[in-house]
């Protein structure tokens, strides 16, 4: 009785404001048709092969030892990659936020680096270094052949691609933590260790748990690094699914895998949304103050600080081969300088350039504008399915991009949606798998912002589409630019879904990058992605610049 | 024995590592007494957390000493001092109950179980809080966390306790409440004791003694009734309390006493306050609580008196407050129980009178 009181008075109430009943029609539309509608169609695809029927599929599939295999490698890698990018994050982090050790600076340079790649850039850096002709395996060390495809070379290029997502994290848990009760402990009598173990880690357990789920999705969705370097021997879900559909042309094989994909992804993400997000402390009360004593000994601080040098050591041979590879005239057996892999990458590429911007630069705006506007209903609005709102927005976080490109392709390539090969699917696509994160930015920064602000407009007789445009827009204006970073970031350096869904009119770059990966033109791939990185910086301080100072707005990137 | 801080200064760094050019703890000399409670007492930035966290170890001073029981402790680290601070924030642990956050200190030392038991119920029981022991923090209010923090910091019976304005996140009853609370707690232990405020009300009632400190250095120290009636000069008096400061000059002595001449008015001060030759050009510190408004056709009771007129009038129930223009100065007085004699109203002319007894002078500089 009283739940369905509330439906009817929120009912009620949405009536009196049409413009906000249908923003929340119209955003659940949306969501339905190309978030959930896909995702379904990838499940009753599934169950439609003509030979084994129904559930058969599944079965067929499990008792397949090789499916199996591309399971346990998947979640094992996961694991991993997840386990030890939190420890490099955690680290970093730690040694930022707790310690004073110098160049700061470029310990967070290089942690961002890695964000603003394509995310299987690791894998052509490892091929570069490790590979046939690699650097250190045959330049330095004199081994040829050294199997650097498999679970090795992918952890690897996994590890450096996804310790940034911990450190970011990570960072702002250990600074959501107040120095007074890790001084409150050495007062009682701790040692430095015992603030460490029993204070500092407990309090910082719940984001360390969130960052390896976050991770183990991302590794789990991860396609470009494994579709590279895992090799035959090394079967994961994400590309076995890929490989059925484009290989085999076996839908419902790559429709079932991609279903069994989704399991450990979900599970990751409700666990970490609903459970380990409830339980993260809140310990920054009354006046900050920072703690003159140091965390660490001067010792430990150096070992801290040389353990970061070495990763940072890393990341700068990862990307500085990249660079120096598109720039030799055959890498690993003419290093002399050349610019001809970029003389040929503008012959086959320029068209893709075009295409990657276009999509870009259409996908980045809405999927920005949607991101503000949900955060909006969801922190300040009450209406039915508010949850369900959220749920299925911060879903598509999830989601492996293997997974909805199937799903796009399914979805999309018949009446009344036809949409296979055109502009708009890229565009819709990136826009309903990046706009989470303006969401993200949207929601922490209406939490800051009291909501008597927007009660007072109301309170002046400000309608609900003017309170938004007047008052919260502006507000939200910051987080708004953070998120049009980094969904240009994602839809400049996107792979898994893209893949899916390019066609001869409409092509990606970096779906480009990984032809010529496969083709073993790494020169060639090396200097697209220059180009492509050099293309993100150059938008990221264009916006930035348009930011600051064309609307005055104080920036903040997040990430 | 108890604390005793010998010519302890401190200058905080920038990140880059410059020296600031200002001092936050100025050459500052101190004797706290076993047993005793003192507050430092001063405006934000007068160096009175600094010169605390030193104590604690939480700062290192640049230049003196610091002794605790006899012993040089100034080189230890905070776990290596027998001292224990009640935080500002609290700084409960939000990932332990009630229980263990009071048994973090003994659990560190690795005592036996039982004793923890029977340590942490006792101390539970002395701040009111036995039936909490098993919630989490974030299920108690602020001043029960006040508790907690309080329980923590004293189960480990440190030599000495440490307040960095513990009170300063309560509401105003509660304060008051705590305030005595804490003083009941520190007398029942006998425990030394260093308070942090900036509340003069607090460090009036909570004190045997008060160091007055204002930018880096201590100004005055005293007893509560010391500092109050006689201020070493106009900062303390402004400080603690309100004050009118009247012109006058010392125009002699007689007997034990000393004369005073505040206007043309003659009057005597008592000899204990005395300590300038004739001729000194004086500035008497008048509380506004002795100054006394008498009806003009009433005739004036006090020893001095003067003609004035009332400027302003603050009915405040148990008190008024008047501003009083006498010959161009604005004289401050606060006159209990209002209604007994009658609110003056503004523009009213009333005789103005004050007891020179209680006055305190001091040189003008």
């Amino acid at each position: 009785m009283r739940v369905s009181f509330r439906l009817w008075r929120q009912m009620v109430r949405l009536s009196k404001e049409p413009t906000l009943l249908l923003s929340i029609i119209a955003i659940f539309a949306l969501l339905a048709v190309f978030i959930v509608y896909p995702i379904v169609m990838v499940a009753v695809r599934s169950l439609s092969s003509t030979d084994a029927p129904g559930l058969g599929i599944y079965s067929r599939l499990m008792l397949s030892p090789y499916v199996r295999r591309s399971l346990y490698n998947s979640l094992v890698m996961g694991a991993a990659s997840a386990v030890i990018s939190c420890a490099v994050g955690f680290l970093f982090a730690y040694t930022v936020t707790r310690t004073d050790v110098p160049l700061k600076g470029l310990l967070n340079f290089m942690a961002v680096v890695p964000i603003v790649s394509p995310p299987f850039l690791g894998a052509v850096s490892v091929l570069l270094l490790f590979g046939a002709n690699g650097l250190i395996t045959s330049k330095l060390l004199g081994i040829y052949n050294y199997p650097i495809y498999g679970f090795k070379g992918l952890l690897f290029a996994q590890v450096v691609t996804f310790f940034p997502v911990a450190y970011l994290t990570l960072k702002g848990v250990l600074e959501s933590i107040s120095p007074t009760l890790e001084d409150a402990a050495m007062d009682l009598g701790a040692s430095r260790w015992e603030v460490f173990s029993k204070i500092t880690l407990p309090l910082a357990l719940p984001g360390i748990a969130s960052a390896l789920l976050v991770i183990f999705i991302e590794s789990l969705a991860d396609f470009g690094n494994p579709l590279i370097l895992a090799g035959s021997d090394f079967p994961t879900l994400s590309v076995q699914a890929y490989l059925q559909i484009t290989g085999m042309y076996d839908l419902p094989s790559g429709a079932a895998l991609s279903v069994v994909l989704l399991i450990p992804s979900i599970t990751a993400f409700v666990v970490q949304k609903y459970w380990v997000d409830r339980r993260k402390y809140v310990t920054v009360t009354g006046k900050p103050t920072s703690t003159a004593i140091k965390s660490v000994s001067r010792p430990v601080k150096w070992v801290l600080f040389g353990a970061c040098m070495a990763i940072v050591g890393v990341v700068i041979l990862f990307y500085g081969v990249i660079v120096a590879g598109s720039f030799a005239r055959l890498w690993g057996i003419d290093p002399s300088f050349s610019l001809k892999n970029y003389q040929y990458v503008w012959g086959v590429g320029s068209e893709a350039i075009r295409d990657t911007l276009t999509v870009a630069a259409l996908s980045t705006p809405i999927s920005g504008l949607l991101g503000m506007a949900i955060a909006f209903l969801v922190v300040r609005k009450s209406f039915p399915g508010k949850r369900a709102m959220d749920f299925i927005s911060m879903l598509s976080f999830a989601l492996p991009g293997t997974v909805v490109g199937i799903g796009y392709i399914l979805a999309f390539n018949q009446k009344p949606i036809l949409l296979t090969g055109t502009l708009a699917i890229l565009v819709l696509n990136f826009v309903f798998r990046y706009f989470p994160v303006g969401i993200q930015a949207g929601v922490a920064t209406l939490r800051q912002v009291d909501p008597s602000i927007e009660e007072a407009a109301a309170n002046l007789g400000a309608d609900s589409a003017t309170t938004f445009r007047k008052i919260t827009l502006p507000l939200m204006a910051p987080a708004f630019f953070s998120a049009l970073v980094f969904a240009f970031v994602r839809a400049m350096t996107a792979i898994s879904a893209a893949i899916f869904l390019v066609s001869a009119d409409w092509n990606l770059m970096t779906v480009q990058i990984l032809n010529q990966v496969n083709s073993g033109r790494l020169g060639a791939a090396a200097a697209f992605s220059v180009i492509l990185v050099g293309l993100i910086v150059v938008a990221m301080a264009l916006i930035r610049l348009v930011v600051d100072k064309a609307l005055g707005i104080k920036y903040q990137a997040r990430f | 024995m108890g604390v005793t801080l010998k010519n302890v200064t401190k200058r905080f760094r920038s990140p880059d590592g410059e020296i600031s050019a200002v001092v936050a703890v100025d050459n500052v000399s101190l004797d706290i007494r076993d047993g005793e409670m003192v507050t430092l007492l001063g405006p934000s930035g007068c160096g009175k957390t600094t010169t605390l966290r030193i104590i604690a170890g939480f700062e290192l001073p640049d230049a003196g000493r610091v002794l605790i029981s006899g012993e040089d402790v100034t080189d230890r680290p905070p776990n290596k001092r027998d001292t224990a601070m009640v935080f500002q924030s609290y700084a409960i642990f939000p990932h332990l109950s009630v229980f263990e956050n009071v048994a973090f200190g003994l659990r560190l030392r690795k005592a036996a179980q039982a004793e923890v038991d029977n340590r942490v119920s006792k101390m539970l029981d002395l701040v009111g809080l036995s039936d909490m022991a098993r919630r989490s923090p974030d299920q108690l209010s602020g001043g029960q966390q006040q508790r907690v923090a309080l329980a923590r910091a004293i189960v480990n019976e440190p030599v000495v306790l440490l307040f960095d304005e513990p009170l300063s996140n309560l509401d105003a009853k509660l304060r008051e409440q705590m305030r005595l609370e804490i003083r009941r707690i520190q007398q029942t232990l006998g425990i030394t004791s260093v308070y942090v405020t900036h509340d003069q009300a607090e460090a009036m009632s909570l004190s045997d003694r008060i160091v007055i400190m204002n930018e880096g250095s201590i100004a005055q120290t005293g007893t509560p009734s010391e500092i109050y009636n006689r201020p070493v000069n106009r900062f303390v008096a402004e400080f603690v309390g309100r004050a009118n400061f009247i012109d006058a000059t010392v125009a002699g002595g007689a007997g034990g006493g000393m004369v005073i001449d505040v206007h043309g008015h003659r009057a005597e001060i008592p000899a204990a306050s005395c300590r300038y030759p004739a001729g000194t050009r004086v500035e008497l510190v008048v509380r506004p609580e002795t100054v006394k408004l008498f009806r003009s056709d009433c005739g004036c009771a006090s020893p001095v008196c003067f003609a004035g007129r009332v400027t302003r009038v603050v009915y405040m129930g148990s008190v008024a407050e008047y501003d009083v223009d006498v010959e161009g100065m604005s004289l401050l007085a606060v006159v209990a129980g209002p209604a007994e004699h009658g609110l003056f109203s503004v523009g009213e002319e009333v005789q103005v009178g004050f007891a020179v007894n209680v006055a305190h002078p001091l040189a003008v500089r």
